[in-house]
């Protein structure tokens, strides 16, 4: 009897401790490493302020190519009675009529084929089409910029049956000015849907370069990493729906995404003249990439906010499909007075813990130091941080 | 009795396996956007032309302590072989965060502890009003390094709180702005001042870094379309250190880098690499030809960065930054955290003979 008790007990102890001293499994979102679903937060482009984004898009797989189904989400509203992009119905006065600033997301797929450690990089203004691929035919093994279809058409090599990028075609925004989002999903390219199980991997890493040419010449250059989403290799299914959470098809995307930040206003400590404005973009990590359902890529964001005294201010916005805005504008209309303006915070750096009700938010944050007096301004842009547990989502596919 | 033995050992093992297993496969990986329990910014600059400004926040609800340490990477001449080398000479000083506190300081000022700063809005008055987390010293002018910073509690033993997140904001005199994520590793059972990255006290280092580029040389895509002012080139940066650091002995940690390129047609255009020791800011085609536009051929190049060689278990971790220029010589440039590969507990180790990498911390 009491070696029976100590076995349950060493049963007991051991699974404690073995629970204890188990690793936490780590279950989100990544910037940093290669995943099966890849989110840019941010696509800008806007031909007349001179601004467009090179979206980069690479197969980390060293053998398989890969084929990414992709999805631009145009963030832009739009005028009831003119149909133009719009920020406010104030901009939707045409003659005596005022019409109404709707967003609108509508959605625009392609389909890239990527071979094995294939980078491929596009500008979002203007797409990549034909012969803008690198590899669209068969080529000469002795000289791959000489397309073949047989080897007696290379002299001294042979035309190699590598895998090419045949059938791509990346489209170019659908306006501009536009502001949006682009999702990469990998899938398989027969099907169109996510390979099953283990033959689904984690290939796609991307990032987005925002480029703004200035009215004084200069070039404001902004990078951040594409957002991935690691699929889960032994339980994925061969559907159009995406489940996201712990042990999920795909990990979970974060409850709590965290943005460290200078408060908007606040003196540049480097040149003491420069005052910093960081711009917030939020999108919703369940989304229906087919269009039908809006309402999936909806969540209430609840914002905690810190300064370096350790108060706490607090706000919370409506997020719908898509949100972009300087900091100092999320909670109200007048920039001076909103608690992540650094006369208010009263110090330099703050943190801001934003907790998702509803679908779980992907971020990205771009810091501009604008000197006024010198009429410089430089910009950079950088992932957010994540904590928490990941929450459940949904991501469906046409 | 044997019986028992075996019982109990069986129990012990199915045990261990249910909580392990339940609990899924450990990712052990560096981060840029987790928060961690050592935090490592590998480009911090004050030269005549740049600045840089750090944050570090602590997202526990508890009152944090870090030891942090300035690593000198510039170039001073040794005088056993009259060759440049780094000086790999470290600074350190002690931060304590309250909880969820943020920070800030510009490395060139340092912060000193002044509890009766004010905080002022108007240009020429930077503030540095909050709880000042200890005195910070400033760095030198030509200052080219790293800084690393580890929790501790407070007898200054080191811990696994993964409280530390944090970013690095580079400025130049032109005003132009990049900003990269401090890189994080996470605690898991540290042991002592020796922080073993092994998966057992420490997340591991990566297996290798990869990156995607505009090729150096390449004219810039958005500058070509948009501007008059043409023809624009991309350059490349790439700031390496080895994940090992002895900051007791001041010993330099070296590492060898093989460095694989692939241009856009899928070829391997490159195949060779550098040897890294404490801390170095490279031009990208330095470390591997075929991020160079003449030889790679496209404009998207694709690079692997993997440790090698006898060395390889100190790591490597780095950030790339990239400018372009247009043909007035305006420029404009961004960094960018690099990608890590290897996320399970055997693969995420470099793969190679020796130790996994350790950061010696000095003796408190």
């Amino acid at each position: 009897m009491l070696t029976t008790r100590r076995i349950g007990s060493a049963i007991v102890a051991t699974l404690v401790l073995g629970l204890g001293l188990a690793p936490t499994a780590r279950a989100f979102t990544n910037s940093d490493q290669p995943a099966a679903v890849v989110v840019f937060p941010r696509i800008d482009v806007n031909v007349a302020a001179n601004r467009d984004t090179v979206v980069q898009l690479t197969n980390a797989n060293a053998t398989q190519s890969v084929t990414a189904k992709c999805f631009y989400i145009n963030g832009n509203s739009h005028c009831t009675n003119t149909g133009l992009p719009c920020a406010s119905s104030a901009q939707c006065v045409s003659g005596p009529f005022v019409g109404a600033c709707l967003p609108g997301w509508t959605v625009t797929d392609f389909l890239v084929t990527l071979t094995p450690q294939q980078p491929l990089g596009w500008s979002a203004a203007e797409g990549l089409r034909g012969s803008g691929f690198p590899l669209t035919t068969r080529v000469c093994s002795n000289n791959p910029l000489m397309a073949c279809s047989n080897d007696g058409q290379c002299p001294g090599g042979t035309c190699l049956t590598n895998p090419t990028n045949a059938g791509s075609l990346v489209p170019p925004v659908p306006e501009t000015p536009f502001v949006g989002e682009l999702h990469c999903v990998e899938v398989d390219r027969n099907t169109g849907r996510p390979p099953l199980g283990a033959n689904n991997t984690n290939d796609l890493k991307g990032e987005a370069t925002v480029e703004t040419l200035l009215p004084d010449g200069t070039i404001d250059v902004a990078t951040a990493n594409a957002v991935g989403i690691r699929s889960n290799l032994t339980r994925n299914a061969d559907t159009n729906t995406l489940t996201l959470g712990r042990g999920a098809e795909y990990e979970g995307c974060e409850a709590v995404t965290i943005v460290n930040h200078l408060f908007d206003g606040a003196v540049d400590p480097i040149d003491n003249t420069s005052l910093a404005n960081t711009e917030l973009t939020l999108v919703p990590c369940s989304v229906d990439l087919s269009g039908a359902d809006p309402s999936l890529a909806t969540s209430t964001a609840q914002f905690l906010v810190f300064n370096e005294f350790e108060q706490r201010f607090s706000t919370s916005r409506r997020v719908n499909c898509f949100f972009q805005s300087p900091l100092s504008r999320i909670d109200t209309t007048q920039p001076d007075r909103s608690i992540w303006n650094a006369s208010v915070s009263g110090t330099v750096a703050g943190q801001t813990r934003i907790r998702a009700v509803g679908a779980s938010l992907i971020g990205w944050a771009r810091l501009s130091l604008l000197n006024s007096s010198l009429n410089t301004q430089g910009s950079a842009a950088y992932n957010v941080h994540q904590d928490s547990v990941p929450a459940t989502n949904t991501i469906l596919l046409p | 009795m044997r019986t028992t033995k075996s019982l109990i050992v069986g129990a012990a093992v199915t045990a261990f396996a249910l909580a392990f297993g339940t609990t899924g496969v450990a990712r052990a990986d560096v981060s840029t956007e987790r928060p961690g329990s050592i935090l490592i910014f590998p480009k911090v600059v004050n030269t005549t032309d740049e600045d840089t400004i750090i944050q570090i926040t602590n997202v526990n609800n508890d009152t944090r302590h870090a030891r942090c340490f300035f690593v000198d990477g510039a170039l001073t001449f040794d005088p056993n072989t009259g060759l440049p080398r780094p000086s790999c000479q470290e600074s350190d000083f002690s931060i304590w965060l309250t909880r969820l506190q943020p920070t800030h300081w510009q490395v060139s000022v340092g912060r000193r502890i002044d509890p009766t700063d004010n905080f002022s809005s108007a240009p020429g008055y930077p503030s540095t009003a909050g709880f000042d987390p200890g005195g910070i010293p400033p760095v030198g002018v030509g200052f080219t390094g790293a800084l690393i910073c580890a929790e501790v509690d407070a007898s200054d033993k080191p811990i696994a709180g993964n409280s530390l997140t944090g970013q690095a904001t580079v400025k130049n005199i032109n005003g132009d702005v990049s900003k990269y994520n401090g890189i994080t590793i996470q605690g898991i059972t540290p042991m002592g001042q020796d922080l073993s990255l092994d998966n057992v006290e420490y997340n591991g280092c990566p297996a290798s870094l990869n990156l995607t580029t505009i090729t150096s040389g390449a004219p810039d895509p958005v500058v070509e379309a948009l501007s008059p002012n043409t023809p624009s080139t991309v350059r490349n940066f790439i700031t390496l250190m080895p994940c090992g650091a002895d900051l007791e002995n001041l010993v330099p940690q070296t590492v060898s880098l093989q460095v694989a390129v692939f241009n856009e047609f899928e070829q391997r255009i490159s195949l060779g690499g550098p040897s890294v020791e404490c801390w170095a800011r490279l031009p990208l085609e330095a470390i591997g030809g075929g991020f160079d536009f003449a030889t790679a051929g496209t404009t998207f190049t694709y690079g692997t960065i993997t440790p090698q060689g006898p060395n390889a278990a100190n790591g490597i971790l780095g950030v790339a930054d990239s400018v372009a220029t247009d043909s007035l010589g305006n420029s404009g440039s961004a960094a960018d955290n690099l990608h890590v590969a290897g996320n399970t507990d055997t693969t995420n180790l470099p793969v190679v003979t020796g130790s996994p990498a350790v950061i010696r911390l000095s003796v408190p």
